[in-house]
């Protein structure tokens, strides 16, 4: 007797902790397609294969992608600053060409090639999120790329209004040069207090991208309350999805995409 | 004549059934996976040396930190061809099959079919341990946001730790 009341206050306390929480309105976006450096992950971050498998979910509500700038103006996806950390090429995008970078693959155990912004397959994307996640600097030669045609080049793709295009910047200097073509720009903030510094200047921001663990609910609460978008990124474990999606942003970028669809929905 | 024959086949058979030496195992074990970390337990039928291994588990993560069903059956096939008193070693196949339901607002299955190579390792009488590692192709099947089946594969592995404890 005394084991069965035993089991029962168990089974009761394990319901009672899986009590139903409403994040139907937080969207899901997958971190460089899959997930950045996940064991789970069937890809490599930022391949068409990657991205291509997480638009294919079922809960998927879009992808962060991480955008950098040839020599040729082309936008390429590719997360690192130089090329040898992660593919047979050496150096760093903005000093090769299109064709050199064409050979480029992952060393990874399906070697996915790299690949430019305009292979996504777009029609994937309709009414779903598209973050960039604009990689501005030449680490090789210590200097920013050219704003103004990396502006050109997004504005070449012509990308379809059905798609929720969000350009996220950590340069504030380029915000203006975003926004003035059109492009809603999400600030990468350090802090709360770098967030309400950037936009006391940058009014027309559409919101803020933040780590999880660098703001509070509280902290996000008053960021939402001024109408601005809030995107939290930099969660694995489940136990850091749930803290993220228990603070209520607009849309988390998981690097564990079937837990936080789980979580979601569960 | 018939009768006898039958009985003599009876006796011959049991002779070479008890010849056999078979041996049947429980244990208990915890499998690392690409996809999560299981806790199970197997059946494990020895024919001389041959091992015949049928596992139930679950997926620890998902069930603990997210209470969610992660269930996972396996088969696996061992020929031992170290076989000594209390030790036996040889190479191994595994099927897995795990199935997760994202639950969305659909029932949204992702099947995981696994196969792997790799060997296994066993110590002690009646009680011992069993360590397998196995290397192979790792499949995720669902449906997509349209409802078109979708098939995906990867390299993965199997390392494994258990207990068991010989029944007979």
């Amino acid at each position: 007797m005394r084991l069965i009341k035993s089991v029962l206050i168990i089974l009761t306390l394990f319901s009672a902790c899986n009590k139903k929480k409403d994040f139907l309105d937080i969207k899901i976006l997958g971190h460089a397609g899959m997930g950045l450096s996940i064991q789970n992950s069937f890809y490599h971050d930022n391949s068409l294969e990657s991205i291509d498998l997480a638009l294919s979910m079922d809960g998927c509500d879009g992808v962060e992608v991480d955008v950098q700038m040839s020599k040729d103006n082309t936008l390429w996806l590719y997360h690192d600053p130089f090329l040898e950390n992660q593919t047979n090429l050496s150096g760093c995008i903005a000093d090769k060409n299109n064709d050199e970078l064409s050979n480029a693959k992952y060393k990874s155990m399906h070697k996915e090639k790299l690949i430019r912004l305009d292979e996504i397959d777009f029609n994937k994307l309709q009414n779903k999120f598209l973050l960039l996640d604009i990689r501005h600097f030449n680490n090789c030669l210590n200097t920013s790329v050219n704003i103004n045609d990396f502006v050109a080049s997004l504005i070449a793709l012509n990308l379809s209004s059905e798609i929720k295009i969000r350009v996220i910047l950590k340069n504030s200097s380029w915000i203006n040069n975003f926004t003035n073509s059109g492009f809603e720009v999400i600030y990468e903030a350090f802090d709360l207090a770098d967030w309400n510094n950037t936009i006391s200047i940058y009014q027309h921001l559409k919101g803020l991208i933040i780590k999880n663990a660098d703001i509070t609910k509280t902290q996000l609460n008053e960021v939402k309350t001024n109408q601005k978008e809030v995107y939290l990124f930099e969660m694995r474990a489940p136990k850091s999805i749930k803290k993220a999606l228990l603070k209520k942003p607009d849309a988390i970028i998981t690097d564990d995409l079937r837990a936080s669809i789980l979580e979601k929905y569960k | 004549m018939k009768f006898k024959f039958i009985i003599l086949l009876f006796f011959i058979k049991s002779h070479f059934l008890i010849a056999q030496n078979k041996e049947r195992q429980v244990s208990v074990n915890l499998t690392y996976t690409k996809m999560d970390l299981f806790i199970g337990c197997s059946f494990i039928d020895k024919r001389n040396a041959m091992d015949h291994e049928y596992s139930i588990h679950t997926g620890i993560t998902k069930f603990f930190f997210q209470s969610s069903l992660f269930p996972m059956i396996q088969y696996n096939y061992t020929y031992n061809f170290l076989k000594k008193q209390n030790m036996r070693l040889g190479p191994c196949l595994i099927v897995n099959m795990a199935i997760l339901n994202l639950k969305t607002t659909k029932s949204n299955f992702h099947y995981y079919p696994e196969t792997l190579i790799g060997y296994k390792f066993s110590y002690g009488n009646k009680i011992g341990v069993i360590h397998k590692s196995a290397i192979g192709v790792l499949f995720e099947g669902f449906k997509d946001y349209l409802s078109n089946p979708k098939w995906v594969n990867t390299f993965s592995y199997n390392f494994n730790i258990g207990i068991y404890y010989a029944i007979d």
